[in-house]
């Protein structure tokens, strides 16, 4: 076991399914537990008691922190975070795991129509299946390939886009052919206050990377208020 | 034909309004993934509904391949605002532009289709009609478009409606002042920029563009209802700031514009810089009634005419950098010729 076989991840929940990830790195810390654990045993996977744990999982919920060792593939499966890749059934990489944690962990929420396109996963780098556009490069010019390049990097480029632009979701025109969907064309100000909730994730990812969970907390609380004033909008 | 800019007098602030509007086609790899026959089977595709557009607009419209152009004829067009700079040495690139030079169609530069429409003063509205009359022309061709992020562009910068929209605006009051960055800072909480005419913060004659940054995630016609209030805020300024000028120091404005009239009508050797930032001061000086001129004042029209290429195509010949500066001061020593019973 390498470094660079440990993980140290962590996700904050709530009771509503929100979630995002916080950290993703080989951390001595994690490998310290490991090696101290290992020593006294083989250190299990505590959901499959079968593999042996390579990921070190905190997880907040409601402000209890809850700690956990975990194999690859059940940290992929159970954790609630898309760790694996959000493009097929690759291996659990390095790659994969830091394109799912960084830029691709996304919740079910927000990735609801990001079209599964069959992109081409390749030593953890992702391709665009039709002009052959790699992600990696793409992160250097920040020049899309072609149009299914948008379907191709979903998750990712989702997150990217999100981070340029302050939003994810079109509302101007659309071409005369394309029947208007109801929900993306929205009165004035829910579109406004879409924003208002864009923006507030916004810097709730900022705050949680920079791991301030105190301003975390309040902009989710404020979310979640922006959030429930939209329903009780939309059942109106 | 009249220029679209020479069709009535320019107003003291805005100068002028711009829409660009940014497609692509869905058959077609984005223009960075295109080989070169690729390129020019959409430049022809696209060249050929020139024809549809005059029909439509009632007005001809030429189109050429930009690889075809004489270096000082693709420079000249970057010069007017025509083409970007960028467009000048990239390979199947290629131009459709109206008769007035009012629409322009930019074809493979970083997107398949780049539509810019201009309108003099105060009209975003009718460059932004102007530039979808043309979108809905060419759009039996087939955009690439999906629900949720909208017209795809090649840079997720553009994505969404494609859509930016910008105010030319004069703003000597402020610039003097020294409160551009300010107001850059100002501005820039609403998502929207300032820029000089060609890109960064430096700038000639006190000429700044301001427009949106963002294209997701609102409409055009809230891209357009934004920019509008935040140009009211910015003319406000100007006037204040214009009047704290005569105010505090009339003197010395009024010496100002007499002097810039004096070096127009009698230097010898003028730069661009130095010939539009005099002319500037003397729209300065008769916006408000300290001189008054004979003809209204075009300073987007001299801007234009004055700059390096655009002086060489006016005399009609290849000019060396001082005879460029002994032209321009001609030019100007004979437009101010007129203007000699100056007040």
């Amino acid at each position: 076991m390498t470094a660079f076989d440990i993980w140290e991840i962590g996700s904050i929940k709530d009771k509503g399914g929100w979630e995002s990830a916080f950290r993703a790195c080989a951390l001595p810390g994690a490998e310290f537990l490991l090696w101290r654990r290992r020593n006294e045993g083989i250190m299990l996977c505590g959901i499959c008691k079968e593999k042996e744990a390579t990921v070190f999982y905190t997880e907040i919920i409601n402000g209890a922190k809850k700690e956990q060792y975990l194999c690859g593939e059940c940290a992929a499966k159970s954790t609630g975070l898309h760790l694996k890749s959000p493009f097929g059934e690759g291996e659990f990489s390095l790659g994969t795991l830091l394109a799912g944690l960084f830029e691709g962990t996304v919740s079910k929420e927000e990735s609801g129509d990001v079209e599964d396109v069959g992109a081409i996963v390749q030593g953890g780098e992702i391709s665009c299946p039709d002009c052959g556009k790699a992600y990696p490069q793409f992160l250097k010019d920040e020049i899309l390939g072609c149009p299914t390049c948008y379907k191709a990097f979903g998750r990712p480029l989702l997150r990217k886009i999100r981070s340029l632009q302050g939003a994810d979701r079109h509302t101007g025109r659309s071409p005369e052919h394309i029947a208007v969907n109801k929900e993306v064309v929205k009165t004035k100000t829910t579109a406004l206050k879409l924003d208002r909730a864009a923006r507030l994730s916004l810097q709730l990812e900022q705050a949680i990377e920079r791991e301030d969970f105190g301003l975390a907390a309040h902009l989710r609380d404020e979310l979640r208020a922006i959030k429930g004033q939209e329903a009780g909008c939309l059942d109106e | 034909m009249n220029k679209w800019y020479g069709n009535r007098a320019e107003e003291p602030i805005v100068i002028a309004s711009r829409v660009q509007i940014r497609r692509n086609l869905e058959k077609y790899h984005f223009v960075s993934m295109m080989g070169v026959d690729e390129c020019s089977a959409v430049a022809e595709l696209l060249r050929g509904e020139a024809v549809k557009l005059e029909h439509e607009e009632g007005m001809k419209y030429y189109s050429c391949d930009v690889g075809k152009l004489s270096p000082l004829e693709r420079e000249a067009l970057v010069e007017n605002f025509i083409m970007s700079e960028a467009m000048q040495k990239k390979q199947g690139a290629a131009l459709v532009l109206s008769e007035d030079e009012g629409v322009s169609i930019l074809i493979n530069e970083e997107d398949h289709i780049c539509i810019r429409a201009n309108a003099r003063g105060n009209d975003l509205r009718g460059a932004y009609a102007r530039a979808f009359r043309v979108e809905k022309c060419l759009e039996g061709l087939g955009y690439a478009y999906d629900p949720r992020f909208g017209y795809l562009s090649a840079s997720p910068l553009n994505t969404g409606t494609g859509f930016h929209a910008d105010y030319l605006l004069f703003l000597p009051a402020i610039a003097m002042a020294g409160k551009i960055k300010k107001l850059s800072d100002e501005i820039g909480k609403f998502d929207m920029e300032i820029a000089g005419i060609r890109g960064g913060i430096k700038t000639e004659a006190f000429l700044y563009r301001i427009g949106n940054k963002k294209t997701l995630g609102c409409t055009e016609e809230e891209i357009i209802e934004n920019i509008g209030q935040v140009l009211e805020q910015i003319i406000a300024k100007e006037k204040k700031h214009r009047n704290y000028l005569y105010q505090g120091s009339k003197a010395e404005i009024v010496d100002r514009v007499y002097r810039s009239y004096g070096v127009l009508r009698y230097a010898k050797i003028l730069s661009t810089a130095d010939a539009l930032m005099q002319y500037a001061q003397l729209k300065l000086g008769h916006d408000h009634g300290m001189v008054t001129l004979s003809q209204e004042p075009d300073l987007y029209g001299q801007l234009v005419k004055v700059q390096p290429a655009n002086i060489q195509k006016l005399y009609g010949r290849s000019l060396g950098l001082e005879e460029r500066w002994q032209y321009r001061a001609e030019y100007f020593n004979r437009l101010m010729e007129c203007e000699r019973g100056i007040r």
